[in-house]
């Protein structure tokens, strides 16, 4: 009996090592502080980590997922002006950019433009700007927080509320669709 | 009667008297600068936040390899070491060491400096 189970164990660890793996692709999630990244990272990530402190991001938020054939990185950022350094550092190798925004905050959607400006370093990457805390009173649609960033045609808005995992999926499929269309895949890593 | 941040001064100033360290600072733990006696030119703000994220990452490192509980991070230049220690749930201590510094004595004079900022954030 102890013989059989060996073999089938050994059967079980070739296994593994003989499934394709899927291609891996890094992701920056960033935006202004209290916009949700961290509650995004963790809503679709089985295996989540989180550095931070009294409440905020100080390290990063690092999460992985199997989405579609892709095995997604996802690299959360602070938000605070005070890590931009780190948002710049965590950008490094992303083919792709959520860049999450509070829907119901418009103050803050300058920041997010800021912070988007200093890491988008290649204009090829793909964004995806996520309309989050569309629960919330006061929310504005994507469509209006759109035309309020003035984004350009290529970067879609898309609703979602982070802390219910409502339309978590959907803004990182879309982001998907673009680095696929653009052909990004084999970039990927540093 | 002082204020925290000036005591905190006086206990920055201590240490680096009896560590003989050139440069010592209290931070937040989410990034933001306490206290300081740092060189010039050198922005204070940057780091505060870089020393938070520092820490920050390293304690995690440290939890999610099975290391135990984290107890300093230090980083090697060519110019000196940087060394970190937690100062209680809310505070970093950090500490810049000349290449000639006597790393056991720092640290000794750091844990117990480390203790005494903590019971002034305390109180």
């Amino acid at each position: 009996m102890a013989a059989a189970v060996e073999v089938v164990k050994k059967e079980a660890k070739v296994e593994e090592k003989e499934k394709p793996r899927r291609p891996a692709i890094k992701i920056l999630v960033t935006g202004p502080y209290y916009s949700g990244k961290s509650t995004f990272v963790s809503a679709l990530c089985r295996e989540a980590v989180h550095v931070d402190e009294l409440k905020t991001t100080v390290g990063l938020d690092f999460g992985y997922e199997e989405v579609g054939v892709f095995e997604l990185h996802l690299f959360g950022t602070p938000g605070h002006d005070r890590f931009a350094f780190l948002q710049e550092i965590l950008a490094v190798g992303s083919v792709g950019i959520l860049l999450i925004v509070d829907s119901s905050f418009p103050e803050t959607f300058i920041w997010a433009l800021d912070i988007l400006r200093r890491v988008r370093t290649d204009p090829n990457i793909p964004v995806v700007v996520v309309a989050n805390k569309q629960d919330l009173p006061g929310a504005l649609p994507p469509e209006d927080v759109k035309a309020e960033m003035g984004l350009p045609d290529d970067i879609p808005v898309v609703p979602c509320i982070a802390t219910k995992g409502v339309g978590v999926v959907e803004a990182v499929r879309k982001l998907i669709e673009m680095i696929k269309e653009r052909d990004l895949t084999k970039q990927s890593g540093p | 009667m002082s204020t925290i941040r000036q005591k905190l001064e006086e206990l920055l100033h201590e240490f680096e008297r009896r560590a003989e360290i050139a440069a010592a600072a209290v931070v937040r733990r989410d990034g933001l600068m306490i206290a300081y006696d740092l060189p010039t030119g050198v922005d204070a703000r940057k780091i505060a936040a870089m020393a938070a994220a520092i820490v920050g990452t390293a304690e995690r490192a440290t939890y999610e390899m099975g290391q135990g509980r984290f107890q300093i991070v230090m980083i090697e230049g060519e110019k000196g070491r940087m060394v970190a220690m937690g100062a209680g749930e809310k505070a970093i201590l950090l500490a810049l060491l000349r290449p000639e510094a006597n790393v056991g004595l720092v640290l000794l004079e750091m844990e117990r400096t480390a203790k005494q900022v903590q019971e002034t954030l305390r109180g």
